[in-house]
């Protein structure tokens, strides 16, 4: 899956948008596992143990099904210092593993510059190409292309910001329901946040 | 999918959630238009339901096509990955699929959200075939053609309605322009979309190739992309 290469947007909006993947069983250092551990250590325990032998998604996926969704999403960033401090950190623990990161091309180097690592491998997002009339408009693009394998419907989209022009959810409310159809957890809340309100107004 | 007529109280939640359209009104109530269904079950999964009415229908070959292409939980045996079933270049540190020297793409078939059929991924994947690429053979689509030099996809598929997939190829670089002007093509004669990737290794200085070929052709590619950090061991020098 070609996943978060095509996310549509303006460079603004992009600039505080930046994904990570890390191919392999298990992610350190992200924030919520930490605080998860904290909290419910017996547990972590065992979703550890599983998450070793099941890989990501099925975990993630079980992890849903015990009803503890929020507590487990891919790492999503909003700047590039946070991205930075997270390389930094993975490039330190010499896992061995493939890592992916998503985002402005100019913001994802600097970052590597910063922690003296380049480029490996690049894939450019070309666009989209064919009947392009049958897409929904840009506004509604830019959130359903966050969720990578198009799990947001636009008609979705379209009738949760009617909802909340009309006043009856929030825009909290209108992102969790879209967070929820994104299993693999990349879509970025804050933009999606701010879109969704824009696309209200 | 179906709904469970005898269950569907007509609240019409469902509808919005649908990737495909295919929720269609019968009286006050509604069903499941299956020809148009993906078999995503996002109608299922998202739990909209009140009443617990859509139900599974068990899906055979080809029908089962819908499901794998479309859902993302469902793991591709013959890549062993989920969602659409392969890892391109986010592993190229560690396999080495693509070189230097050469050119990658990915063709998101259908994508973003529209959905295809294979009969326009066919059409896509012999345009291509013509200049002289390599198709990938970890994955799935690949998997499904009858003759990989052509590009030819198996004929009693080609029907099936999925969300999307991705068509997956190498060639030299010299190569990079006359693939993009091929797709460009192509897309004039597909009922859908499709979203182009473009892979290439860097030098060890971190310089990207394949970005002085797009900009001296003047081929558009947007501000954001995937970098793959080369963090992975290479199972191969």
């Amino acid at each position: 899956m070609t996943h978060t290469l095509h996310r549509q947007g303006d460079v603004e909006s992009l600039r505080e948008d930046y994904i990570v993947l890390i191919l392999g069983k298990d992610i350190p250092f992200s924030p919520y596992r930490m605080h998860f551990s904290r909290r419910f250590p017996r547990i972590y325990g065992i979703v550890k143990k599983a998450f070793l032998s099941l890989g990501i998604l099925r975990m993630l996926r079980t992890i849903r099904r015990i009803g503890s969704g929020e507590t487990h999403q891919c790492p999503v960033f909003n700047d590039k210092k946070e991205l930075a401090t997270y390389l930094k950190g993975l490039k330190e623990r010499n896992l061995g593993k493939s890592v992916v990161v998503s985002g402005l091309f100019d913001g994802v180097i600097d970052c590597l510059r910063e922690i003296n690592l380049s480029p490996h491998t690049i894939q450019f997002s070309l666009g989209i190409f064919g009947k392009t009339e049958l897409l929904p408009k840009k506004e509604v693009l830019e959130i359903t292309t966050m969720c990578g394998h198009h799990m947001i419907s636009p008609m979705l989209v379209e009738k949760l910001a009617s909802d909340i022009k009309n006043g009856e959810i929030s825009s909290e409310q209108a992102v969790r329901v879209m967070g929820k159809q994104c299993v693999c957890g990349v879509c970025n809340k804050t933009r999606l946040s701010k879109l969704i309100e824009a696309l209200a107004k | 999918m179906r709904i469970n007529l005898e269950k569907c109280v007509g609240c019409m939640e469902c509808i919005p959630y649908c990737l495909a359209g295919a929720i269609i009104a019968t009286g006050n109530k509604f069903m499941v238009d299956e020809d148009r269904c993906f078999e995503c079950y996002v109608c299922l999964t998202s739990k909209v339901c009140p009443v617990a009415a859509f139900e599974k229908v068990p899906l055979k070959w080809p029908r089962i096509l819908r499901h794998l292409f479309s859902s993302i939980t469902m793991i591709h045996k013959r890549t062993g990955i989920d969602g659409r079933g392969t890892a391109e270049m986010k592993t190229n540190d560690v396999t080495g699929r693509y070189r230097r020297g050469e050119v990658g793409f990915t063709v998101d078939v259908g994508r973003p959200g529209v959905g295809t059929t294979f009969e326009d991924v066919e059409k896509i994947s012999m345009a291509v075939a013509k200049i002289g690429v390599e198709f990938e053979k970890m994955n799935p689509v690949t998997e499904l053609m009858s003759d990989k030099s052509t590009g030819r996809i198996r004929d009693d598929i080609k029907m099936e309605r999925i969300l999307s997939c991705v068509l997956e190829f190498k060639t030299k670089d010299t190569r990079t322009v006359s693939v993009i002007n091929a797709l460009r093509d192509v897309s004039k004669l597909v009922n859908t979309v499709f979203s182009v990737g473009c892979i290439c290794r860097c030098k060890p200085d971190g310089t990207v190739p394949a970005k002085s070929i797009l900009d001296e052709a003047g081929i558009f590619y947007r501000p954001n992309g995937k970098i793959n950090i080369g963090l992975g061991r290479p199972l191969a020098p």
